[in-house]
């Protein structure tokens, strides 16, 4: 039986996850004039290292967190950073069913970071979630996107996994999913099939319970379909629920109009699989940084570090977010 | 009002908001924008039928239809010949088919003479219909708040449409671009999933029609061919029963079904369930898909309710007309007028089928291994080959002589626990039936040796 994955990972140390979490709260904070955050409370599952906590209270000012937590409720209560961290013991799906109508009027920005593939509980904490959170409540889900961990329910020796995303999501699924003539999605096409498929879903969910503002249905808008891989491919996606008042501000901000905002014009997307790199190397890298595309090339050639070029381009666009892990003695 | 004997008289006059907020909440959205497909459907079938004289069932290769969705506007564009400026003024807009309507097209789908007025309705407040014909070219614009307040000189409401002409060189063709939409629709229009129901509803109910060759897109997807299919094989083999009945041509099929053609994608396939009961088609245009209610045959008039059992069986009852009002669909064309004594006879073979069918599951109890073995290796093939009238026929199943006895072991165990097993079985989604049979035969293999 694997261990919890508060075990094996230290989650604060996770290079793209790392990234990752970075780009998440930035682009939640770019969002600070249409919701204000700092009335909201953050939802996660912090387990024993509350690293999108410390982000969710200094990047986006929320002083009411909880962290939910099943397997080892006292150990994280006693790692909690802050006092304004609550841990709720139990699954998600006790602590979202438990919620009372006080919890359900403030405005929520949750993280499910579950480190297992999407099922049948996860697929009822969003869609509890996206029923009744309050217009301008954002949902993140991160779920495991490898291929073999989505297998029907009957027997796995004919199983496809493009009959485990119908059994969990029906039409949600797009139409394209399958390339043509093919009996099944590609290990490697698979984590976007199933990025596109929850965010569909979510847009479902959010129509098909019939919740509105003043007569004006809700909506969906998407806002993150991100990727990141530190072993296994994890994806990362979620939105808001918006009334049709925050609408016009949103269209206003991004530039967008209503049919690309909800069309996932404004989706923060992007694939975060950069190999380990050492701290030589960093520096060596920072020092031809910030440069443009195509001087880049032409300069980390001449340079000498002993990287792909492919690898190099990828840190190129993200250096300034890349982290260093030193050892700290206490 | 009294008339000059003094007897009074009560006002009957209909109202327009009658006909836009009251008769578009008797159909879905999704509805409503099929039926502007049966008007697509229609043209094709009357342009093709000119082009080919003498032919009863001309091929509609070249003919297509488009559907495209967005928050802000609906609409849908086709090549199937347009309107005549004749039709236009008499009859394309008038509520309900007018007694004089003219029958130019045998076999048609649409009969009501209301499909485009409620989808119009349904969708939004302002719509643009655009028709090219070979003879002639119009535009008609509508705005639902104007039209539902415009009276004629006399004060009295004024139910009449204005026509343009239009002046362009586009093909030919018609096109009804929705905009002003309903919030709610709106909402629809913008999830890819009621976007793809539609795209697999269009596949299942107009699979015979796009077998004969028209097109549907929905965006940028292009309908597939759903390709009903029925096992047939030596031992085993569909009912097929033909007859004519006051003008209708009716043709039942009954039997085993299997897996739908390879060619569909998977993801647009319904789900097993789905499936299995009854399907009437009329005018080759489904109206019940998969029905196990007593609108068919289950638990209509004390005959056996459905049963997951069945899962396996379908049966499809065709009726063509030339007359399409002689046949038993309601104006939404997703129901059949159960009343209807043509759809009444008809129901009375389906039960006669369906028994036979029921009498077969029974039997195979005996033997239900050696019965699916010989089910699953009966080949399928699609519908349309099945034709001549035949007898349904099933295996012959006999009790095995091995004399192996059975019993079942049930236990219950915390559903996550299960879950746990099932992920190190491989599968955390494996069925807890599954994680119990895996578990027994673990222990056989491990303590037992076997």
């Amino acid at each position: 039986m694997p261990s919890p994955s508060f075990e094996r990972i230290d989650y604060s140390v996770r290079t793209n996850k790392n990234i990752e979490r970075k780009m998440v709260f930035e682009r939640l904070a770019s969002l600070s004039s249409v919701f204000k955050f700092g009335d909201y409370r953050y939802v996660g599952l912090g387990s024993m290292w509350f690293v999108d906590f410390v982000m969710a209270h200094r990047l986006l000012g929320i002083e009411d967190l909880w962290s939910i937590e099943e397997a080892n409720p006292e150990r994280a209560d006693f790692n909690r950073p802050f006092k304004c961290i609550s841990v709720r013991p139990g699954s998600s799906n006790k602590v979202i069913r438990e919620m009372a109508d006080a919890d359900w009027a403030k405005s929520l920005v949750v993280w499910l970071d579950y480190d297992s593939a999407f099922d049948d509980d996860a697929k009822d904490d969003c869609r509890r979630l996206l029923e009744r959170i309050t217009p301008g409540s954002v949902l993140i889900v991160t779920v495991n996107g490898t291929k073999g961990g989505y297998k029907p329910k009957g027997d796995p020796a004919a199983a496809k996994s493009i009959n485990r995303l119908r059994e969990l999501f029906g039409d949600a699924v797009p139409p394209t999913a399958l390339s043509e003539g093919a009996a099944d999605i590609t290990a490697d096409s698979f984590p976007e099939v199933l990025s596109s498929t929850i965010l569909n879903f979510m847009t479902q969910a959010v129509r098909t319970s019939g919740r509105s503002t003043e007569g004006y249905p809700d909506r969906f808008v998407p806002l993150f379909r991100l990727r990141h891989l530190d072993g296994a491919h994890m994806v990362t996606v979620g939105g808001a629920v918006v009334s049709w008042r925050q609408l016009q501000p949103l269209e206003q901000l991004t530039n967008l109009n209503v049919d690309a905002l909800l069309a996932g014009g404004w989706l923060l997307q992007d694939i975060l699989d950069i190999v380990p790199i050492t701290l030589k190397e960093k520096f060596a890298l920072d020092r031809l940084l910030p440069s443009a595309e195509a001087d880049f090339a032409a300069a980390f050639a001449a340079s000498g570090i002993k990287l792909d070029q492919e690898q190099a381009v990828k840190y190129r666009r993200l250096y300034n977010r890349f982290p260093v892990f030193s050892e700290m003695a206490t | 009002m009294a008339n000059g004997n003094g007897v009074k008289r009560a006002h009957a006059e209909p109202t327009k908001d009658f006909f836009i907020r009251m008769i578009t909440r008797d159909i879905s959205l999704r509805d409503c924008i099929v039926d502007l497909l049966d008007n697509s459907v229609d043209g094709a079938r009357r342009t093709a039928k000119i082009a080919t004289p003498g032919v009863a069932k001309p091929s509609l290769a070249g003919f297509d239809a488009t559907i495209r969705m967005s928050n802000d506007e609906f609409s849908i564009k086709d090549n199937c010949g347009g309107i005549s400026l004749g039709d236009a003024v008499d009859y394309a807009f008038h509520f309900g088919r007018r007694k004089d309507a003219p029958k130019d097209v045998e076999g048609t789908i649409g009969l009501y003479g209301i499909g485009m007025k409620r989808a119009i309705f349904k969708i939004g407040r302002k719509a643009r219909i655009e028709s090219r014909h070979k003879d002639d070219r119009f535009v008609v614009v509508v705005d639902v708040d104007t039209w539902e307040t415009q009276t004629d000189k006399e004060g009295r409401q004024d139910w009449d449409f204005n026509i343009d002409a239009l002046e362009d060189a586009q093909p030919i063709g018609t096109s009804i671009v929705l905009s002003a939409l309903y919030p709610t629709v709106a909402a629809s229009f913008t999830d890819p999933t009621f976007s793809n129901e539609l795209i697999r509803t269009i596949a299942r109910d107009y699979a015979f029609v796009i077998q004969q060759g028209f097109k549907v897109n929905v965006g940028e997807v292009a309908v597939p061919d759903y390709g009903y299919r029925i096992k047939q094989s030596a031992d085993l083999a569909p009912g097929v029963i033909e007859y004519e009945d006051n003008g209708v041509k009716v043709r039942i099929v009954a039997g085993l079904i299997e897996e739908l053609d390879v060619e569909v994608p998977d993801e647009l396939k319904p789900e097993k369930t789905e499936r299995f009961g009854w399907y009437v088609i009329c005018n080759d245009r489904v109206i019940l898909a998969a029905d196990t209610s007593e609108h068919t045959v289950w638990g209509n008039a004390g005959f056996q309710v459905w049963h997951s059992q069945y899962n396996g069986f379908a049966g499809f009852l065709f009726l063509s007309a030339d007359e399409p009002d002689k046949l038993p669909w309601t104006t939404t064309k997703r129901e059949v007028d159960v009343g209807n004594p043509i759809y009444l006879r008809a129901v009375v073979k389906m039960k006669e089928l369906t028994k036979l069918f029921i009498a077969y599951t029974n039997e195979r109890k005996v033997d239900p291994d050696a019965a699916r073995l010989v089910e699953a290796s009966a080949p399928s093939v699609g519908l349309e080959t099945v034709k001549t009238a035949a007898p349904i026929r099933f295996p012959t199943i006999s009790a095995p002589s091995t004399g192996v006895e059975y019993t079942t072991i049930q236990y219950r165990r915390p559903k996550a626990e299960i879950k746990k097993v099932a992920k190190a079985l491989g599968n955390a989604s494996m069925a807890a039936r599954e994680v119990g049979r895996r578990t027994f035969e673990y222990f056989k293999k491990m303590e037992l040796g076997e």
